[in-house]
C-alpha cells in the first residue's frame, strides 16, 4: 500500500423513489421489468435525478481534503446494461452509480458524513480481502471514518448517549460497501454488489 | 290495564334512533344495514337493498357493501365515489393480477375489493350534488376507513342527516383498524410501515363532518348514530390516544429518526402535539462470531464452521459464497428461517440446495416456506422449501460449540420464530428477527397479524424476553449490534402495549379488539389453488375465536361463475382463544373457462355477521 491506489465507490439508488413517493415506488408496478422498459431519455432522467440525490446526502473527502465533487463524477452504466440489469443481483428497480477515487501514498481515511435530513439509517459494510465484512451503522447526522492504510477505522460521530459503540473491523482496507437502511448502496474500492438495505419487512 | 299503552310509548321512544327518523326513511340493522328512501312513488337505496329502485348511492366499494346492493342495482341509476372507478369496473382485471401480485406482497390495502365489477352510472367527487325526487345530497369525501369514501348530506323534514357508510360506528367507534394501514407520503412512509396511516385523514374526515353540524348519521353498520356531534369527537379522542401511544413504542423510530415519527404524529394529533418516543436501548457492537450480512447473520464456530440466520437476497447470498471461497469458513452447515418475510427468505431455497444444508424454523414458519402459495401474508416468496426442519417452541439443540433454543416468537409477524444462542463465553444472544429495535415494538403493519393478547404476539414476546438469563442480549436481523432492554425499559413497553389494547378494544364494536386488529381472523388455506375445469379441490376454512367465550360459527360459500361448493358446510364451535378448521370441498364447473376465479364466504356467530368476508382463489388452466 505504498503507491497511489484507486477507492471504488458504488451507490445503488432504487430509481422509483426518485420518481414518485415510497408508498407508490414499492407498488408491483416497479418490478423486475421496470427499468428494462425505460426508454434511453427516460433513465437520462433518473440518473440526473440520482445525481442530485446522492449529493445530497453524502459528503465524502480523503483525509482532511476538500469534499469530493459527487454530483459531477458520478458514472452511470449505458442505458443498455442498465436495461439488462447492470452488473446483476440487484434488487428490482435499482440501477447503480460510481465513483472512482484517487488515494495517493499517505492518504489514510475515507470520511462520509451522513445528511442529518437524508430520513434513514446507513449499513457502511467495509469488505477486505480474506476477511468477513465489517459494518458500521451510520445515523444521519452522523459521519464515518474509513481506515484505508493499516488503521482501525474510526467510531461513528457522534455516539448515541450513553451507550457507546466500537468501530468494527479491522484497519487494512480494500473494499467499503455502504449500505442504506432504504434505497442507497455505496462500494467503495474493489467492489463486490451489495444489497439495498431497507427497515424490516420491505 | 290503562298504563300498558304508556308504558309501550316509553319503551319505543327509549330505542336508539326513535322519532329521529323522517318517515320516508327506514333503516333496518344488519350484517350491512338496509336503508332506503320512499319518495313520490320511487325508491333509493343505500347499503342494501333486494327491491327494485330508481336509484342506489354507495358510499365505498367494500366487497360486501357492493354485493349488499347489487340486486337493487340492477335497472337503478347507480352512483358511487370517483376514487372507487377502479374497483367497482375492473374487479375482475384486479384479481387477474392478483394471482401473481400476492407475492413479494407490500402495499398492505384491504383486498376485500368486490370480485365483479358494477355497472356504475355516475362517479362523483367533493362538493358534487346528487338530486333525487326534490331532495339534494351533497358528496362529501371523508377517507379513512377506506381511501374512497364519500359521505352523502342531505336534509329531509328539517333534520340534517349524513349517510356514512363505514366511516363511523355508532358510540364514537369503527368497524376495524387493519382497513387503516396506509402509506403516509409526509414522512416518506410506504404502506407496508403505515399503521394508522389513514388515521390522520380520518380525524380530518371526522371534524368535516362535525362541522357540517348533521342531526343524525346513518352507519352502514351498526346502529343509527343519534349523537352525531359527541359520537365524532369521541372517536378522534381515541384514535389520538391509540397513536401516540403507538409512536411512543416504535421501532421505527430507530430506522426512520424522531423527524419522520413527528410527522406522522402531526398528521393525527394535530400540528402542535408533542409525540413521546422512547429512547434507544443499550447497544453494543456484535461479537466476531456472529458477522452482520445484510438481513444475514452468519454464525461462525471456533473450527471455522458457518450457520446463516436467514438469507435474504442474492447479495446476502454472494457474501455467504465469498466467505466460503475465502476460506473465512469450511462449510456452511444450517440455515435458521426467523420469518416469512422476503428480505429474509429469497434466496433461501437456492442457499440450502447450493450449500446441501438443512432449513430450520418453528411450526408456524415451516409452512409458509414449504407452501408459501397456500398462504397470504406481506412479503411471501413464489418458490419453495423443499424441506424444512421443524424445531418445537423451547427445544434445545446443539450446533458445534453452540446451544440453540428455538422459540415461537410471534412479533413482527405471527409467523415469526427466535433463536436464543449460548456459547460459553459470552452472554445469551436471542435472535428476535425483526421483532423489536432498540427503540421498541415492529407493530407497524397489521397485516402481520400483531395479536393483542395476553396469551400471544408481542404480550408473550416481552414475557420470553423477560424470562431470558441475565444480562442476555438481543439481535434483530438488520441492526449490526446487540441489545438489550432494562427491567423499566420492558415494562413502559408492556404497560404501554397493555393500555393500546385497552384503548383498541373501546375504539372498536368487536366482543375482543383482535377482531379487529387480525384480518385474517378468518381466512382459506390455501389462499390460492389451480385446477382444471371438471375437477374437485378441496379448500380448509381456518377460524380463530379470539373471543373469550365459546363460539359457534355458520359458514356460508358465496357461489360464484365457475366455482360451486360440494354439498353442505358444518358449522364450527370453538372454545374460547382457539382455533378451528372446516374443509370446503369445490368444483370447478365444467363450464369454467381460463382464469382466476374468486369465491367468498359469509360468517355467522353470536354478534358477528360479515359476508363476503374472505375470499380463496382458483386458477383454472385449459
Amino acid at each position: 500500500m505504498d503507491e497511489t491506489s484507486a477507492v471504488q465507490l458504488t451507490f445503488t439508488i432504487h430509481a422509483p423513489e426518485l420518481l414518485v413517493g415510497l408508498s407508490e415506488a414499492a407498488s408491483a408496478l416497479y418490478d423486475l421489468n421496470w427499468l428494462e422498459q425505460q426508454s434511453d431519455q427516460e433513465l437520462e432522467q433518473l440518473i440526473t435525478l440520482g445525481r442530485g440525490h446522492l449529493a445530497r446526502r453524502f459528503t465524502l473527502r480523503l483525509d482532511d481534503g476538500e469534499p469530493v465533487d459527487l454530483a459531477a463524477k458520478l458514472t452511470f452504466e449505458k442505458p443498455d446494461a442498465i436495461r439488462n440489469g447492470g452488473a446483476g443481483g440487484l434488487p428490482p428497480g435499482c440501477l447503480e452509480a460510481f465513483l472512482e477515487l484517487s488515494a495517493p501514498e499517505g492518504t489514510h481515511k475515507l470520511r462520509l458524513d451522513h445528511a442529518r435530513n437524508s430520513g434513514k439509517r446507513l449499513l457502511l459494510v467495509i469488505d477486505r480481502p480474506e476477511s468477513f465484512p465489517g459494518v458500521i451503522d451510520v445515523a444521519p447526522g452522523t459521519h464515518a471514518v474509513v481506515a484505508l492504510r493499516g488503521k482501525t477505522d474510526e467510531p461513528i460521530a457522534p455516539e448515541p448517549p450513553g451507550h457507546p459503540e466500537q468501530a468494527p473491523g479491522p484497519g487494512w482496507m480494500l473494499a467499503i460497501i455502504l449500505m442504506a437502511l432504504a434505497g442507497i448502496t455505496v462500494v467503495l474500492s474493489k467492489l463486490r454488489k451489495a444489497s439495498r438495505g431497507k427497515a424490516p419487512g420491505s | 290495564m290503562r298504563l300498558l299503552p304508556v308504558l309501550g310509548l316509553l319503551l319505543l321512544s327509549s330505542l336508539p334512533g326513535w322519532g329521529k327518523l323522517p318517515a320516508e326513511l327506514s333503516f333496518k340493522e344488519g350484517p350491512i344495514n338496509a336503508v332506503s328512501l320512499e319518495r313520490n312513488g320511487e325508491r333509493m337505496i343505500l347499503y342494501r337493498g333486494k327491491d327494485a329502485a330508481e336509484a342506489v348511492l354507495l358510499t365505498h366499494a367494500r366487497r360486501d357493501l357492493v354485493e349488499a346492493v347489487r340486486p337493487a342495482a340492477a335497472g337503478a341509476h347507480v352512483v358511487a365515489p370517483e376514487k372507487s372507478r377502479s374497483a367497482l369496473t375492473q374487479a375482475e382485471a384486479f384479481w387477474e393480477e392478483f394471482w401473481k401480485k400476492r407475492f413479494n406482497y407490500y402495499e398492505q390495502q384491504v383486498n376485500k375489493v368486490p370480485v365483479r365489477s358494477l355497472a356504475v352510472n355516475r362517479f362523483v367527487k367533493e362538493g358534487e350534488v346528487v338530486k333525487w325526487q326534490g331532495l339534494e345530497f351533497s358528496v362529501m369525501e371523508t377517507p379513512g376507513y377506506s381511501r374512497d369514501a364519500v359521505t352523502y348530506l342531505t336534509e329531509i323534514g328539517g333534520k340534517r342527516i349524513a349517510f356514512t357508510g363505514d366511516l363511523i360506528w355508532e358510540g364514537g367507534r369503527v368497524f376495524d383498524l387493519y382497513s387503516f394501514q396506509d402509506a403516509i407520503p409526509e414522512a416518506r412512509i410506504g404502506g407496508y410501515h403505515g399503521y394508522g396511516g389513514r388515521f390522520g385523514p380520518w380525524v380530518a374526515s371526522l371534524q368535516k363532518l362535525a362541522a357540517w353540524k348533521p342531526d343524525l348519521i346513518v352507519p352502514a353498520r351498526g346502529p343509527l348514530i343519534t349523537n352525531p356531534l359527541g359520537d365524532l369527537a369521541a372517536a378522534v379522542k381515541r384514535v389520538q390516544a391509540i397513536y401516540k401511544n403507538y409512536l411512543s413504542t416504535n421501532a421505527l423510530h430507530w430506522y426512520f429518526g424522531k423527524e419522520r415519527l413527528e410527522l406522522c404524529g402531526k398528521r393525527v394529533l394535530g400540528p402542535g402535539a408533542k409525540v413521546e418516543l422512547m429512547p434507544f436501548a443499550e447497544h453494543i457492537a456484535l461479537p466476531p462470531w456472529c458477522r452482520h450480512m445484510g438481513t444475514t447473520k452468519l454464525l461462525v464456530s471456533s473450527d471455522g464452521h458457518g450457520f446463516a440466520l436467514d438469507v435474504g437476497g442474492e447479495q446476502q447470498l454472494q457474501m455467504l459464497r465469498k466467505a466460503l471461497a475465502d476460506g473465512l469458513i469450511r462449510k456452511i452447515e444450517g440455515i435458521w428461517v426467523t420469518h416469512l418475510h422476503n428480505d429474509h427468505t429469497a434466496r433461501v431455497p437456492a442457499a440450502a440446495r447450493e450449500f446441501g444444508c438443512p432449513v430450520y424454523a418453528v411450526a408456524e414458519v415451516a409452512d409458509g416456506l414449504r407452501q408459501p402459495g397456500a398462504w397470504f401474508l406481506p412479503g411471501l416468496i413464489p418458490e419453495a422449501v423443499d424441506e424444512v426442519v421443524v424445531r418445537k417452541d423451547g427445544e434445545k439443540w446443539s450446533w458445534r460449540e453452540f446451544t440453540f433454543t428455538s422459540h415461537f416468537f410471534p412479533g413482527q409477524m405471527y409467523n415469526h420464530g427466535g433463536l436464543l444462542v449460548e456459547r460459553a463465553d459470552h452472554k445469551p444472544v436471542f435472535f428476535i428477527g425483526d421483532s423489536f429495535s432498540p427503540s421498541g415494538i415492529d407493530d407497524y403493519c397489521l397485516m402481520n397479524r400483531n395479536l393483542m393478547r395476553e396469551d400471544t404476539g408481542y404480550f408473550l414476546c416481552l414475557r420470553k424476553v423477560r424470562a431470558l438469563p441475565p444480562g442476555s442480549w438481543l439481535v434483530n436481523q438488520h441492526i449490526p449490534h446487540l441489545f438489550r432492554f432494562s427491567g423499566k425499559e420492558l415494562d413502559y413497553l408492556e404497560e404501554s402495549y397493555r393500555k393500546r389494547a385497552a384503548m383498541v378494544a373501546d375504539l372498536v364494536p368487536w366482543d375482543d379488539p383482535n377482531y379487529a386488529l387480525d384480518e385474517e381472523w378468518a381466512w382459506f388455506h390455501p389462499y390460492a389453488s389451480e385446477a382444471r375445469a371438471g375437477e374437485r379441490l378441496e379448500v380448509e376454512l381456518r377460524l380463530w375465536n379470539h373471543s373469550p367465550q365459546e363460539r359457534t360459527f355458520g359458514i356460508r360459500m358465496e357461489e360464484t361463475d365457475g366455482l360451486k361448493v360440494v354439498g353442505e358446510l358444518p358449522g364450527v364451535t370453538l372454545a374460547p382463544r382457539t382455533t378451528g378448521t372446516v374443509k370446503v370441498p369445490l368444483l370447478v364447473t365444467p363450464a369454467a373457462g381460463p382464469g382466476v376465479r374468486v369465491i367468498t364466504a359469509s360468517l355467522r356467530s353470536e354478534g358477528i355477521a360479515v359476508e363476503h368476508w374472505i375470499e380463496t382463489l382458483v386458477k383454472v388452466s385449459e
